[in-house]
């Protein structure tokens, strides 16, 4: 464990972000998603864009077609049983074409990300189209 | 008809071939490796001859197709191992293969180029088609998968000029027109008769052959406006769309009582060539009215007063009284003796397994094609 992270770094900035993200997205009312990548040239995890994203579509149709992405995503959801809850989540999408190197790069990061996001679960896709049924699968596993 | 130029490299099937764009290096796929032979001018004896240079080893399972992009000098080759390498020339002359992963649980049947050389797409046995493209930020080929109405193995695939239309022959008796438009390596081609936004994997055209035999080889026109394919009913099928959506101005079917063809090719847009297993190569010329078999590239043995006839009746005298001598059988005109028949009469002595354009006149219209075949030649002939 301890080994990867001498390999991925965090710089400061995004630690506060991610502190900040965790914190304050737990009363909002609309689901809120960062996409975090891996910079290849100096392994640095750090986010792909500037915004948080609030519309699953939206989120969806950002992802890359051929990497993987780390996602974090808050969502709020009304359960069966009438209880608000708004579950965090690491979201790790590994399209079936990335190239192997990818794979392994993103794959050796997983678990640095969630200590350091601090998130409930991972949950794994492998396409775009998958995100339409993120509230059932947020919904089924709590 | 000047003769045709013979080059018999070995004594094995040679499944597909190419030439690079300077027909100077010839690739020749030869079970699992791939051998490249260089043309050396006329030195000894009449015209040039290819020698072995190179051999590209990498495949596990014998090689069922292999391109060369004419532009770039890239070679492709695809296997029954179910794999595809991209060969990279380097400065000093070796070979630099990249795996392909095609993600293909069956062998890998066929594999072209497309024009503009960014993409190629292969055939497989897995009932889809692979279109690969390379992808500059991880510095890897993605392929990505064709596979909606295909029911069968794909034999093979053509691409049209646009580098977005891919025309593939199944055994499922169709031959079938799809787009592989891939947003950012292609730009959005012209509306033409197949259609017009074409996201990947629309089927622009699906064409069943009357007698749902396996459909061998499909290529376009040279124009891209008109569909041939040949199949294993003795037939040629071409088609000229008119519209998206709408049926096709014309279907023309033309049955042989030849042998299958396993290859064809447009010369030009009113003349198609084609071979296969009677080991000769046939023209066909038509236009959307209709289309007939004009005639065979072969020598004509009998009759024909010009010199090679005339060649032909000289060596079979000799070969008469050689015989005579040496296996005792005595020749005659018509009797079955006398007469060499341990060889066929056509140039190649096995069935064809490809052909290729090799030389395009100024107007574009093919003047000379090469042939591949069963028997391990390479035949250059002139149209």
């Amino acid at each position: 464990m301890s080994s990867e992270s001498r390999l991925y770094t965090f710089s400061q900035d995004t630690k506060a972000a991610l502190r900040k993200f965790r914190l304050g997205t737990s009363r909002a009312k609309d689901p809120q998603a960062i996409i975090y990548q891996i910079d290849k040239s100096n392994m640095e995890i750090k986010r792909a864009d500037d915004e948080v994203y609030t519309n699953v579509q939206e989120l969806a149709d950002e992802l890359p077609d051929n990497s993987p992405r780390f996602v974090l995503l808050s969502y709020p959801l009304t359960l069966a049983s009438g209880r608000l809850s708004v579950p965090y989540v690491m979201i790790n999408y590994l399209p079936p074409t990335c190239s192997s190197e990818m794979r392994m790069l993103y794959a050796g990061a997983k678990e640095l990300m969630r200590n350091q996001s601090e998130v409930g679960r991972i949950i794994e896709i492998d396409s775009a189209e998958d995100l339409e049924d993120i509230e059932e699968r947020l919904k089924g596993e709590d | 008809m000047a003769a045709p130029e013979v080059h018999h490299l070995f004594h094995a099937p040679i499944a597909d071939h190419s030439f690079s764009a300077d027909r100077a290096t010839l690739a020749v796929a030869r079970d699992t490796t791939v051998e490249l032979y260089h043309r050396t001018p006329s030195g000894s004896g009449p015209g040039p001859t290819f020698r072995l240079q190179d051999e590209l080893r990498g495949h596990d399972k014998t090689i069922t197709g292999v391109d060369i992009a004419p532009r770039s000098g890239r070679i492709v080759t695809s296997s029954q191992d179910r794999n595809a390498y991209v060969w990279e020339p380097s400065a000093s002359g070796e070979w630099k293969p990249t795996l392909v992963l095609l993600r293909i649980n069956r062998a890998a049947t066929c594999v072209r180029w497309s024009p503009s050389e960014a993409k190629f797409a292969v055939g497989s046995g897995a009932r889809t088609i692979a279109v690969c493209y390379f992808e500059a930020d991880n510095d890897w080929w993605v392929s990505k998968h064709i596979k909606k109405p295909l029911r069968s193995t794909v034999t093979s695939v053509a691409w049209h000029p646009n580098s977005v239309l891919l025309a593939a022959g199944s055994t499922d008796g169709h031959a079938r027109v799809f787009s592989s438009f891939i947003k950012g390596t292609d730009e959005r081609p012209e509306a033409s008769a197949w259609g017009e936004r074409l996201p990947f994997n629309t089927v622009c055209g699906e064409y069943l052959n009357p007698t749902a035999g396996w459909v061998h080889d499909v290529a376009f026109s040279p124009s891209g406006a008109a569909l041939a394919f040949c199949a294993h009913d003795s037939s040629v099928t071409i088609v000229y769309p008119s519209g998206p959506e709408q049926p096709p101005q014309a279907v023309i079917s033309v049955s042989t009582q030849l042998l299958p063809f396993t290859s064809i090719l447009w010369s030009s847009e009113t003349e198609l060539v084609c071979a296969g297993y009677d080991c000769g190569v046939y023209r066909f010329a038509g236009s959307a009215d209709g289309w007939q078999l004009s005639g065979t590239l072969e020598k004509d043995e009998r009759g024909s007063a010009s010199r090679p006839g005339l060649e032909q009746r000289e060596e079979s005298a000799l070969n008469m009284f050689r015989s005579m001598d040496l296996k005792g059988r005595a020749g005659g005109g018509g009797s079955s003796g006398g007469v060499d028949d341990t060889k066929l009469k056509t140039v190649h002595q096995n069935s064809i397994s490809t052909l290729r354009a090799y030389e395009t006149d100024g107007e574009g219209r093919v003047a000379r094609i090469s042939t591949g075949g069963v028997d391990g030649r390479v035949v250059v002939w002139k149209l």
